[in-house]
């Protein structure tokens, strides 16, 4: 397959070369790790070297010489009021909303990306322009008037306004579905055709399974954004049973300015993170299968 | 090869798990649901509430007195709304009281009852304390019993606070003063603060603990902290018997030289003594926390908040020292205060008051007193041993309360800009010192001048024609629809062309529907809005219609929004750029086929899945000029060269700040690293092969290969890049607020304090209807741009 190299390099070089990519690699893991590995570090301090260590009073160490696990279960028994009840809720409530966000922002943004990329009629490049515009207009200013408009409709103190607005697509991943639609070689899409299917089946046989990548980017980006979104739930939903994770680990303790506890704190912050850890490293394996891989060659 | 079966089961048993989450987390939410729906309710009364400071232990004392009355009241149910912190209960507060339907009892601070008040948005609760002296209710309430400064700070007569109707009854207080480290004022030879101290003992208080020498010779302790919050500037003036405003605000005092003395007096302890106040450097521990760190010997001004944090300091003894007066002056102080309000539009007006009066009974605030967190509001209570308990610190708990026999309250007028504008200009001016002090005082009064000039701020205006407009708007678009109509049908196409141009429409229905229904109204209220005038509280009639005068208030009349302008594009010059060609690098070596890529691609996209308070925490922490993790690592590599690291967030802000954000940026770079990395995949190998064959090398199949094929993602990643480099909110809204001064406020953010800190929602709405040409004209030249690099494949077979 690959083209014959013209002389054999010696081991050495080639050993070095295939280490050099380590390099960067490891150098920019470390980077990008820190932060975490600082919270973890932080969030089994005692309250003490905690706080110093936040304020730069104290030396930060790497390893805690005396590991506190049980600031974990200890904070997480003391979001909200009701003791374990509030993080049990706040997680509950926020799988609920992160689920039914993402099937379907899947959904609509990866069909409404096959209309704009792949069916000409005409209006659509007007309201694809359209479309890109409205991400233009920073959420904080239409927050009241959509907080008329679902209070109109009687959603509000429910999750509706969080979750039914996805099944209506969103701008962002529309585009991103119809820059890789439109990538994807006629010669499928004219196969797929001549079999028979319409657009709806093209859609979900030939567009879909290629696009792996962009339904697992999809998938994960809207998951971290409804998982960790604060100002929809703070202000559509009303009950402390009903609150997120995001808005409990906000009302917990410190606000923004103060650094008492802030190793449970840290706690908090590190549980509630762990589900798009997670979800990230099972979901990088289809980020990465290629797209059209092995469909038409040349 | 071995480790895949271990692979695999550890996939199966995340997938196992995640399913078995989700099943309990919809059963645990439908059992919820279903069993709150046959809820009786008699008469239902919201309260809201905030629990900053006092932490679940305030949250644990309201819940209480809510069942207490619950329990009292059979026929009322409470239903209790604690938002956290009272940044998130506003603008909380603020959408509901947009949507009329506030809750019937909620706090409100002395900061926000002048603007509250003058939006009719308080009940006035004299004609209840009246009802209930006539009824001769046992339960009545007496505002004799209440410290009388305390009940004034609740009155607003239209222009000031501090006179007028009441408009709620304060829940609890502090005065103000500050707190010593007893440690380091016996090592200093200090003696402690006696009750009249002066500035003059203050000071040599300061420097004595500035030049305490440890054994090595380092001097590594800090005088004081001594915040320059606009209200603790303001006390501090009092205190030398000046002001900054005559007090109807009409005129600003700083041509008196006795207010520019005083406030030079303050830069000068900081600025021209080493270590008498703290630099102003830090950005982690700001205000309260820097006491706890035990560095230095005094912190204030701040009121009673500070004592649960405190409570929990085990290095050092500590106390209160009242706050010191000018010499040859009498003291002085100020009462900060919240108070429990009944809204003006509750359906239930007494069973609210009733609420009110037992959150602010005598055992209500029995209950709060052993938290520490503030002082009763009753004499009574607060003479008690509830709140003197000899056996918690601080021991000077007697300070607090001979503080409230002279303290007052500090007011602002109604307009909140000016506090806002005031504070920044002043944390300049005698702070992080990037401005100097007549710099600084010029700053604001030109800033205040034009803003006060504007057409604006004086005049009177139509109510905004509702149904004239919303005529207009049908008759626009029922044109708009004819004519898109006419005009399809005179260019159809043919039959099969007609069948294929509906099946688009239907593809894409589900967006234009959810356009129509979910964006295309808040996208057309908001452009109306920018034509009004509206404080985003009271309700949608009292908009008043002022044409284009957002518009030339923007243009003509506002000097921050500049700043923010340029602070903005400042930022997206750096990070746009610097941020796609670091992600497009991060991309291309996550494609190299090496051992433990997975791995790699997973650290390098963590940072992208951080959020929340903690990350918050780091980052200020990274950042801090004085013990910042970057300056650390900077500090060894520039001294060489005879440079120092900047000051990120304070004296060098003006060069530094945004870069900081970018930098910032770098870490979240994982999304967008993600997305080329699945274009390059999209690539397929033989084009490659091909090149090779031709004798192409790396470089050049970058060049001919790699970058035209992964066009249409750049493209998309450089649309999205633009786009959210003008719209950078949270980061700066938790890290810096947009200090010092406005060096770091940008576009969103200033939108934002617009909107829900200065309450003009119209000019917030024309802000982003500007932002929105801004970004489209730059979106535009980039499509423009992109029709020459752009290369779809598919579509050109």
């Amino acid at each position: 397959m690959s083209a014959a190299p013209l002389r054999r390099p010696g081991a050495a070089v080639r050993l070095a070369r295939r280490l050099l990519p380590y390099l960067p690699l490891a150098f920019g893991a470390f980077v990008m790790l820190f932060p975490l590995w600082w919270m973890l570090a932080i969030s089994l301090e005692t309250p003490g070297r905690a706080g110093a260590a936040v304020a730069g009073g104290g030396d930060f160490s790497w390893f805690p010489d005396d590991p506190q696990w049980r600031n974990y279960p200890d904070a997480l028994a003391q979001l909200g009021t009701r003791r374990w009840d509030g993080f049990l809720d706040a997680l509950a409530n926020s799988v609920v909303v992160t689920v039914l966000t993402v099937v379907g922002q899947v959904l609509s943004c990866s069909l409404v990306g096959y209309g704009f990329a792949r069916i000409r009629f005409r209006g659509s490049r007007t309201l694809f322009v359209i479309m890109l515009a409205t991400m233009m207009l920073p959420p904080q200013v239409t927050m009241i008037p959509l907080f008329l408009l679902f209070r109109s409709l009687g959603w509000v103190d429910s999750i509706l306004p969080l979750v039914v607005p996805a099944f209506f697509g969103n701008a962002f991943f529309i585009f991103l579905f119809r820059q890789f639609f439109a990538q994807v070689p006629e010669a499928l899409v004219e196969a797929a055709r001549i079999d028979g299917y319409g657009h709806f089946g093209i859609w979900r046989k030939v567009m879909l399974p290629l696009c792996k990548p962009v339904i697992a980017i999809c998938a994960v980006f809207t998951f971290i954004f409804a998982w960790n979104d604060f100002l929809g739930p703070l202000i559509y939903l009303h009950g402390e049973e009903q609150a997120t994770l995001a808005v409990a680990l906000n009302s917990f303790r410190n606000q923004y300015g103060g650094l008492e506890d802030v190793q449970y704190l840290m706690a908090v912050s590190i549980v509630t993170m762990v589900p798009c850890i997670a979800l990230f490293f099972v979901a990088q394996k289809q980020f990465v299968e290629g797209l059209g891989k092995g469909a038409v060659k040349g | 090869m071995s480790l895949r079966p271990l692979r695999d089961a550890l996939r199966w048993t995340l997938g196992a798990l995640a399913a078995v989450l989700v099943l309990w987390s919809f059963a645990r939410v439908a059992g919820r649901e279903l069993g709150a729906a046959d809820r009786a309710a008699a008469v239902e009364l919201t309260v809201m509430h905030w629990s900053g400071e006092g932490g679940q232990e305030e949250d644990r004392i309201v819940l209480d007195l809510l069942a207490g009355f619950e329990a009292a009241h059979p026929g009322v149910k409470v239903r209790r709304i604690n938002p956290g912190d009272s940044g998130s209960y506003y603008t909380k507060l603020q959408t509901m009281m947009a949507a009329g339907e506030p809750p019937d009892v909620f706090y409100v601070g002395t900061e926000r009852l002048a603007s509250f008040a003058s939006m009719g948005l308080l009940a006035p609760v004299e004609p209840f304390l009246e009802a209930d002296d006539a009824a001769q209710d046992p339960a009545a309430l007496r505002l004799d019993d209440f410290y009388r400064s305390t009940v004034d700070a609740f009155r607003f007569d239209g222009l000031a606070t501090g006179r007028g109707a009441l408009y709620g009854i304060p829940k609890d207080f502090t005065t103000v003063g500050f707190y010593y480290n007893e440690d380091l004022f016996a090592r200093a030879g200090v003696a402690a603060p006696a009750a009249g101290w002066t500035w003059d003992d203050f000071l040599a208080a300061a420097r004595a603990v500035g030049e305490i020498t440890e054994p090595d010779g380092s001097q590594p302790y800090t005088g004081a902290e001594f915040v320059t919050w606009p209200t603790m500037v303001r006390v501090f003036l009092r205190t030398w018997g000046v002001d900054l405003v005559t007090p109807d605000f009409q005129t600003l005092r700083f041509d008196d030289p006795e207010v520019y003395t005083a406030l030079d007096r303050l830069r000068s302890w900081r600025h021209d003594e080493p270590r008498t106040l703290t630099s102003g450097k830090s950005k982690v521990a700001t205000g309260a926390s820097v006491f706890r760190t035990g560095r230095v010997g005094m912190a204030g001004p701040f009121g009673r908040w500070v004592v649960p944090s405190y409570r929990q300091i085990e290095d050092f003894g500590w106390d209160f020292a009242p706050l010191p007066r000018a010499p040859g002056r009498d003291p002085e102080n100020v009462v900060l205060t919240v108070a429990w309000s009944v809204s003006q539009r509750t359906d239930h007006p007494d069973e609210a008051w009733k609420l009110v009066r037992h959150l602010c009974s005598a055992e209500a605030q029995a209950a709060a007193a052993p938290l520490g967190l503030a002082v009763p509001t009753l004499r009574a209570v607060a003479e008690s041993q509830d709140f003197l308990d000899p056996a918690a610190e601080p021991q000077n708990d007697r300070a607090y309360l001979d503080q409230a026999d002279y303290a007052r309250g500090v007011d602002w007028p109604a307009q909140p800009k000016f506090e806002s504008l005031l504070g920044s200009r002043l944390d300049q001016g005698i702070k992080t010192g990037d401005l100097s002090l007549p710099e600084a005082i010029a700053s604001f009064e030109g800033a205040w001048a034009l803003e006060s000039a504007s057409p604006l701020a004086r005049g009177d205006f139509d109510a905004v024609p509702w149904s004239r407009l919303l005529g207009w708007a049908a008759a626009l678009g029922g044109a708009g629809l004819l004519l898109a109509l006419a005009w399809w049908w005179r260019t159809r196409p043919g039959r099969l062309a007609v069948r294929e141009e509906l099946a688009g429409w239907l593809v894409i229905s589900p967006w234009l529907l959810g356009f129509l229904v979910f964006l295309a109204f808040p996208i057309g209220l908001s452009l109306i809005l920018s034509f009004a005038k509206w404080n985003g509280v009271a309700t949608l009639e009292q908009a008043e219609w002022v044409g284009l005068g957002n518009y030339a208030q923007l243009l003509g009349h506002d000097d921050r929004f500049r700043v923010c302008l340029r602070v903005t594009a400042y930022y997206a010059l750096l990070a746009v750029p610097l941020g796609q060609a670091f992600a497009l690098g991060a991309a291309l070596l996550m494609n190299f086929k090496v051992r433990g890529i997975g791995f790699f691609r997973g650290a390098w996209y963590l940072p992208s899945v951080l959020a929340g308070v903690g990350v918050a925490v780091l980052w200020r922490w990274v950042f801090d000029g004085d013990h910042g993790l970057l300056n650390a690592a900077l500090e060894p590599l520039l001294a060489p060269l005879g440079a120092a690291p900047p000051e990120w967030f304070g004296a060098d802000a003006a060069a530094w700040g945004p870069p900081a954000f970018a930098v910032m940026g770098l870490w979240a770079v994982g999304g967008s690293m993600m997305i080329y990395l699945a274009g390059l995949k999209g690539i397929p190998q033989e084009l490659y092969e091909a090149a090779e064959i031709d004798g192409a090398g790396a470089w050049r199949r970058f060049r001919s290969v790699t970058l035209p094929m992964l066009s249409p993602v750049i493209f998309f990643n450089l649309i999205m890049a633009v786009i959210g480099s003008f719209q950078v909110f949270t980061q700066a809204f938790v890290m810096t607020g947009g200090e010092p001064g406005d060096l770091t406020r940008f576009y969103v953010l200033y939108l934002y304090n617009q909107a829900f800190e200065f309450y003009e929602m119209g000019y917030a709405s024309a802000l982003a209807w500007l932002l929105l040409l801004v970004t489209l004209l730059l979106t535009l030249i980039v499509m423009r741009g992109s029709k020459r690099f752009v290369h779809y494949e598919a579509l050109q077979s």
